[in-house]
């Protein structure tokens, strides 16, 4: 087989950026159809039979169709993208087959923006600065030559002709990018190691086992841009003399795992992925894992015994996987955010990543943004941006004109950032000081609804259950930990449970063997430091502000707040509500199952 | 679970011997043999661990050990359909346990029970399925629903049940 050569990826290139530029006699104009997870969660499956048949229906045939993944707003899926000659791009949001008819209509035929079901110029997207997430929405995952016409392998090509492994250590040390899974160790630093080490073969590990609940990032940037990705792998194999590559994903992701095989295999045919890259002799060959289900997988020691077929315990480091990794051989293993930066920074170099970002953290972070806030999605901003801009400027403030509580970073392993400190810039050590995390990039807004209590209650139990079961601390401290809020959530908290949760939580912190068990506590911890009114209110007064934990509930209308309106009356299965015309409602606590369906109807917080 | 299941009877030893025989020697491809055999079966039998233990060089107690560690492995015939519901934060905070217990409630299971009598249905609650941005969300085999209400999410589980029916008569 003959290689591909430069010439080659340019014409293909070149075509690519042809064949998707709209014309007067070619494609005039373009639906593209967003099918990420969340969109075809939402019904974008659905949307798109409808454009092919309205498209075969009235024979449009100047009219393309692709799909491309998420656009980042997940809330307001299912969307398109509407290009056509002559009208600026529109997206269209909250779709359903008569809407998307319309637009055909009006949009397609008749040249007119169909503006009640446009999104229009929100700071979602224009706070933003694209880089990982910058061929999101506009490009099919499943079609290499989409990718190609965005440079993509470009830098791939740069590497193995033009460049040194010392070389390319130093521009991504001139980038200043760390480590986008958590923790934020400088990738140069990793990659330089890993290559010190003269044992073969070496391996490079792409960590996919995206596990914290809230966090959907590296998900996201899998489904849209997975060649991203897998150059950034390539890159780092080049980097350190590798040539076999794992990508450990997890199996809840089944369309990123899906189209991740489609881009190998599309890599390794035309020659950028494979055997003798680019004919420069060069090999590298990927695989995707498909992960089992296990939270502890995404510590890096523990991926790699479950890459070998074992339990997914983490063991005590040193020696560091670029040491003694994979097969006890050096590994470099980084997360999918960080290899997705990595083409960039090779074609424009480390100091234009730098030119973004605070002292100590560089260039961008994608974070996906989820809960009580009007814009749910995900976005990438440059580091440094305030916590505030992105709950209320990028994320459009709290939904239903509720009130801001807390903002939840890093999952399990991380911590809840109150009112008072959301001007924290977002970099790692900022966020740090105040008892969260950078994390993964999941964030979670909570509005008065939620019970800080329940909450740290919530996380535990998570960590309970993925524990692995190695070291004490973590499998019975937590426990007792999740016990102690188990009882406070059910009123039978005492004196002195507060000091007990935090005395504890600090020792398994400060005993445990892995992170998973040294960050178990943090949800706790950061709830106690910022929240402590409220777990004093669940001892003390036995009364949850957010009505949240059932047994501290009276289930008794007050009567000043009622707006006798009958909300709730109607909602109540049990029938226990009593309710007339301009009089308060009732409730008869004999009736009552406790079931919280009046509380979620009133809008009064009138149900104490 | 009841031992006397159809499916353990209906076990294709011969092409679980198949799926061991391309992973030969290779114990790193544990967990990649055990995915395929219980996508084969529908759950991971106890049959089939001396095959894999003959074929892989692993013993059948380091097989015992993996399986129960990770959350996707069953030791037990599994429904046909399997509903995975949600726990994440972002799904917690907005109902998620209210519509894991409807669609219990509505598929009639006892409080440990994961599957239904019928062997149509298990009910699995899972980590986070990352879909936050579409919240509450559940995932029936490969399908994903998102921005569900406990009745709504009744809805779907319905719609299973009468396919199911359809396809009996």
């Amino acid at each position: 087989m003959l290689n591909f050569t430069i010439d080659e990826l340019r014409k293909t290139r070149d075509l690519a950026r042809l064949r998707s530029t709209l014309k007067e006699d070619g494609y005039r104009a373009r639906i593209n159809v967003h099918t990420g997870t969340c969109g075809v969660g939402s019904g974008a499956l659905k949307i798109l039979d409808t454009v092919m048949e309205e498209v075969k229906r009235q024979s449009l045939k100047n009219i393309e169709v692709a799909t491309s993944g998420c656009a980042g707003l997940c809330s307001r899926e299912p969307m398109i993208t509407a290009e056509a000659l002559g009208l600026p791009p529109v997206k269209y949001i909250d779709l359903n087959p008569e809407k998307i008819r319309q637009i055909i209509q009006e949009h397609f035929l008749q040249g007119k923006i169909v503006e009640k079901f446009a999104l229009g110029d929100i700071p979602f997207f224009n706070l933003q600065v694209p880089r990982v997430l910058r061929n999101r929405g506009a490009i099919d995952p499943e079609n290499i030559e989409d990718y190609i016409a965005q440079d993509g392998y470009e830098a791939l090509y740069k590497v193995l002709t033009q460049m040194t492994a010392e070389q390319i250590i130093e521009e991504v040390r001139l980038s200043g990018l760390r480590g986008r899974g958590g923790a934020g160790f400088p990738t140069a630093e990793k990659w330089e190691e890993g290559r010190k080490y003269k044992r073969f073969p070496k391996y490079v590990i792409c960590n996919g086992d995206e596990g914290d609940p809230g966090a959907f990032m590296d998900r996201s940037v899998l489904e849209a841009d997975p060649h991203a990705v897998l150059e950034g792998m390539a890159i780092c194999a080049k980097t350190i003399d590798s040539h076999e590559g794992y990508l450990y994903v997890r199996a809840e992701y089944p369309l990123a795992i899906k189209r991740l095989n489609i881009a190998i295999e599309q890599g390794k045919k035309l020659g950028v992925l494979g055997k003798n890259i680019f004919g420069t002799g060069f090999d590298f060959d990927l695989w995707v894992y498909p992960g089992a289900g296990a939270f502890v997988c995404g510590e890096s020691t523990a991926l790699m015994y479950s890459l070998e077929g074992k339990r997914g315990m983490p063991r005590i480091k040193p020696p560091r996987s670029v040491e003694a990794g994979l097969w006890g051989q050096p590994t470099v293993l980084n997360n999918v955010e960080t290899f997705a930066n990595i083409p960039q920074i090779i074609l424009k170099g480390g100091r234009w990543y730098s030119s973004l970002g605070t002292e100590k953290s560089k260039g961008t972070k994608v974070f996906s943004l989820a809960g009580a806030i009007n814009n749910i999605g995900l976005v990438e901003v440059p580091m440094g941006i305030s916590l505030r801009s992105i709950v209320f400027d990028i994320a459009g403030g709290i939904k239903g004109g509720r009130k801001f509580k807390a903002a939840q970073l890093g999952g399990p392993s991380g911590g809840f950032v109150p009112e008072s400190l959301l001007d924290t810039p977002v970099d790692y050590e900022s966020l740090e000081a105040t008892g969260a995390i950078m994390g993964s990039g999941g964030v979670v807004i909570c509005d008065q609804s939620t019970c800080m209590v329940d909450a740290a209650k919530f996380f535990t139990n998570f960590c309970v259950e993925e524990s692995c079961g190695k070291c004490v601390p973590c499998r019975v401290g937590l426990q007792v930990l999740l016990k102690k809020l188990e009882d406070l959530v059910e009123g039978k908290g005492e004196e002195g449970d507060i000091e007990f949760l935090k005395n504890l939580g600090e020792h398994i912190v400060k005993s445990s063997h892995c992170g998973l068990g040294q960050s178990a506590p943090n949800p706790v911890l950061s709830t106690i430091r910022h929240f402590r009114e409220e777990f004093e209110e669940h001892i003390r007064d036995k009364h949850c502000r957010s009505l949240q934990c059932a047994a501290l509930i009276r289930f008794r209308v007050i009567e000043e707040k009622c707006k006798q309106c009958g909300l709730c009356y109607k909602a109540c299965p049990a029938g226990a509500i009593a309710w007339e015309k301009k009089q308060p409602a009732r409730i008869d606590l004999n009736k009552c199952t406790k079931c919280k369906s009046c509380i979620k109807a009133c809008k009064f917080w009138a149900i104490e | 679970m009841g031992t006397d299941s159809p499916a353990e009877s209906k076990l294709d030893l011969a092409q679980i011997e198949q799926i061991c025989r391309e992973h030969e020697g290779r114990k790193g491809d544990l967990l990649i043999v055990m995915q395929k055999i219980q996508a084969l079966c529908g759950y991971a039998p106890q049959a089939a661990l001396p095959v894999v233990s003959r074929y892989l060089g692993t013993t059948s107690s380091e097989i015992y050990g993996v399986l129960t560690f990770y959350n996707r492995f069953h030791l037990s015939p599994r429904g046909k359909h399997t509903i995975r519901a949600c726990r994440g934060t972002a799904c917690h905070f907005k109902g998620s346990l209210e519509i894991l217990e409807k669609m219990r409630e509505h598929l009639q299971m006892g409080p440990k029970q994961d599957t239904t009598d019928n062997a149509l249905f298990s009910i699995e609650e899972v980590a986070c399925l990352g879909a936050c941005g579409i919240a509450p969300v559940i995932m029936v085999d490969e399908e994903v629903f998102g921005k569900l209400e406990p009745e709504t999410a009744v809805e779907i589980v319905a719609r299973y049940e009468e396919a199911e029916k359809g396809k009996e008569g």
